[in-house]
């Protein structure tokens, strides 16, 4: 994961329980980095570690904490540097959607090292989408689920997103009503 | 027919998504999708030279120049958000073709309006312009690391430097009333006691040095951490200095069935201009150390000088230290295990300090130690070796000798605002019967001095109303409309800061000479009978 995804983690954590209270889950994590850059690539490990002591920070389940950092992500993304490339991305829900496996392949060729999912919009009708997710990694798909759910809150979509009962590849089902 | 125009419009807008299709006579009948985005007027319809700029190549002013155009075409499009857009000119049967693509601006000026759809699926003119806007953002986040550390540094030095001038406060704190004890105590060991009587006064004096040194070694801590202790270099004998300052470790040594070697290699004398009192205290501390650590055995001293650098080792038969206490060995407030602080005292700081004032020396000090064996402190400093001072130094009187034989026609004024001082200066005076007035403070000092005449003022430096150099000014001053013959006041100076800058500007003031706190009986009474 590029450490763009931690540094969402460090301020989701500072918001809920304060800069020293981060300082205190950095190191539960076993990270020495307080700061991260966010073209740096970590392992997964690293990633879990955070979101599992920010999980034990929150006294919530660590699948709860990743759905919740999925959908912050967004919101991080949206104010950070990177916001002209979320911007690029699309107008609306759907388009976004649809530039989710353009923008992930462009990153992906500004940075070779990081492991960038594939997404595909399967079927897109008036009450929603199916979005296929793909991955070399296993455990994220809450993660993904929240940051879909973020999005919805970007383009302020009322909605509701479930992923595919035992559909292979994965698949997220976006409920909304269109506009 | 060519492959290209067998694209579908959705296929055409992928690959080329500022595209212009024209008819024969130039007129725009489709564009891609970058150009329908941005312009509020269509294209559709309108003359293509009239909507454009052909910036390259040169020459390209009309429909004709364009269809024999047949390299690379920039153009401008000003209806466009100013768009540049990069592409070929490709005719087919009846259909002109523009295809082309966003030449972006990497400075990424205008990246907020930007889209996915604006870029060319078939080239790479997206990722370079991610790949700007990520070193963009890299930029800025290590700018805002770099901030955020030099804020985090500043802080840090900020919080030192604060408990550095607490350090400093306290420790000044504590020196007035630890003064009146070692004074107060100094005094009593001169009168008449018992034997038991003199041997807790005893404790009382070497607990109260004790915690002297200790307060010494924090001030000196807080002067080193604050960039402020300067060393005051003169010229002296080398040698003679390490003999006066090993020559109590020598006793101690001694007393404790330690031999004790000294190794000059055939150094009789060999002067050399530094700071002795800075240099007294490493050695002062090594020799202590060795002592304190070595059970039996021996403790040598060994001075070598090999051209300008001299090489002071003092080496023990201790228990000798492990890597890792030699690691830590010189830290502050670190000592080589825990139980050594429980076992010998000691705050931790003497070889701290030690190897800060010999690198501030410009030399360093270093350890060598073998488990069982002992240990090598060596102290390698830059002395050049100096021309011999020519005048010899007054030798100190004896002890025992400072007793005046009279104190008669000495009229003596204290002046000091701490009523500790006073108390001190007192008994002091008082044990050696003379008498003495008190002002506490330099504007009483001096209007006690012209009531009184005074022959001799004690002039604290540091008091609230007026200071002891204005008040030392304002009696010269005043002095200097005496009658010719009259008996001049002699000033003495005291304060805590006997640096030669405090010294000097005591002279200069006007004072006779410039006592160290905390006084001593021996050193005040050499002072003023120096002056009688």
């Amino acid at each position: 994961m590029y450490g763009m995804v931690h540094r969402a983690a460090r301020e989701l954590a500072i918001l809920r329980h304060g800069e020293s209270k981060w300082n205190a889950i950095a190191e539960t994590a076993g990270v020495s980095e307080r700061e991260f850059i966010s073209a740096e690539v970590f392992t997964d490990a690293v990633t879990i570690s955070i979101v599992s002591a920010v999980a034990d920070a929150d006294g919530s389940p660590i699948d709860r904490t990743l759905l919740e950092l999925g959908r912050h992500w967004i919101d991080f993304a949206g104010r950070s540097a990177y916001s002209n490339v979320m911007s690029m991305a699309g107008d609306t829900l759907p388009d976004f959607c649809r530039n989710l496996d353009r923008m992930h392949t462009s990153i992906q060729a500004t940075m070779p090292d990081a492991i960038m999912p594939s997404f595909e919009v399967e079927a897109q009708d008036e009450a929603g989408l199916t979005l296929i997710y793909r991955s070399q990694r296993t455990g994220l798909e809450t993660f993904v689920q929240g940051l879909l759910e973020g999005l919805m809150e970007r383009f302020k979509v009322e909605g509701t997103v479930a992923r595919v009962d035992d559909s292979h590849p994965i698949r997220f089902r976006l409920t909304y009503k269109s506009a | 027919m060519s492959p290209i125009l067998s694209l579908s419009p959705d296929e055409i807008s992928g690959l080329f998504p500022g595209y212009f299709r024209l008819n024969r006579e130039g007129m725009i009948e489709a564009v891609g999708p970058v150009l329908t985005r941005r312009t509020r007027d269509s294209f559709i319809g309108r003359p293509f030279m009239s909507c454009v700029e052909v910036t390259r190549p040169r020459g390209i002013s009309t429909f004709a120049d364009l269809q024999t155009c047949r390299g690379q075409l920039i153009i401008r499009c000003p209806d466009a958000a100013g768009i540049v857009l990069k592409g070929v000119v490709l005719q087919r049967d009846d259909t002109i073709y523009i295809c082309a693509g966003l030449s972006v601006d990497v400075s990424g000026q205008s990246s907020g309006s930007y889209r996915f759809e604006d870029f060319s699926m078939a080239d790479s003119t997206l990722e370079t312009f991610l790949a700007a806007d990520l070193r963009r953002n890299l930029l800025i986040e290590a700018q805002e690391l770099a901030t955020s550390l030099t804020e985090a540094r500043n802080r840090a030095e900020a919080a030192d430097k604060a408990k550095s001038r607490f350090l400093a406060d306290v420790s000044h704190e504590i020196r007035t009333p630890l003064n009146g004890i070692i004074g107060i105590a100094d005094v009593m060991a001169h009168g008449e006691l018992s034997s038991e009587q003199a041997g807790r006064l005893r404790l009382i004096r070497s607990s109260g040095r004790t915690l002297e040194r200790l307060l010494n070694d924090l001030l000196d801590l807080a002067k080193l951490e604050n960039n402020r202790l300067q060393l005051e270099p003169v010229r002296f004998d080398l040698i003679a200095e390490i003999r006066d300052t090993l020559g109590p470790v020598e006793a101690l040594a001694r007393v404790r069935g330690l031999d004790f070697i000294f190794n000059l290699e055939s150094m009789s004398q060999d002067h050399v201009v530094a700071d002795p009192i800075r240099l007294r205290q490493v050695l002062s501390n090594l020799g202590f150390n060795a002592v304190k650590f070595t059970q039996k055995g021996s403790i040598s001293v060994s001075v070598a000088r090999t051209g300008d650098k001299v090489e002071i080792s003092i080496t023990d038969t201790g228990p000798g230290l492990t890597d890792d206490a030699m690691s830590r060995l010189f830290g502050r407030f670190e000592q080589a295990d825990n139980d050594v602080s429980k076992r010998y005292g000691g705050s931790g700081l003497g070889l701290t300090l030690s190897r800060e004032f010999a690198r501030l020396m410009g030399g360093d000090l270093t350890v060598s130690s073998s488990l069982g064996k002992g240990s090598r402190f060596t102290v390698t400093l830059p002395l050049p070796p100096a021309p011999p001072v020519m005048t010899a130094p007054a030798s100190p009187p004896p002890r025992g000798t400072i007793r005046p034989t009279a104190g008669a026609g000495i009229r003596g004024l204290v002046v000091d605002d701490n009523p500790t001082n006073l108390e001190i200066l007192r008994v002091m005076f008082d044990a050696f019967g003379i008498e003495i007035d008190f002002a506490d403070g330099g504007r009483a000092g001096v209007e006690a001095w012209e009531k009184n005449r005074y022959n001799l003022i004690l002039m604290d430096l540091q008091m609230p109303d007026m200071n002891g150099l204005d008040a030392v000014r304002m009696v010269r001053r005043l002095e200097a409309g005496w009658e010719p013959g009259e008996e001049r006041t002699r000033i003495l100076m005291v304060s805590a800061d006997a640096t030669e800058e405090a010294i000097a500007e005591s002279l200069a003031a006007g004072a006779d000479g410039h006592l160290a706190k905390p006084l001593r009986p021996e050193s005040l009474f050499r002072a003023v009978w120096s002056l009688f």
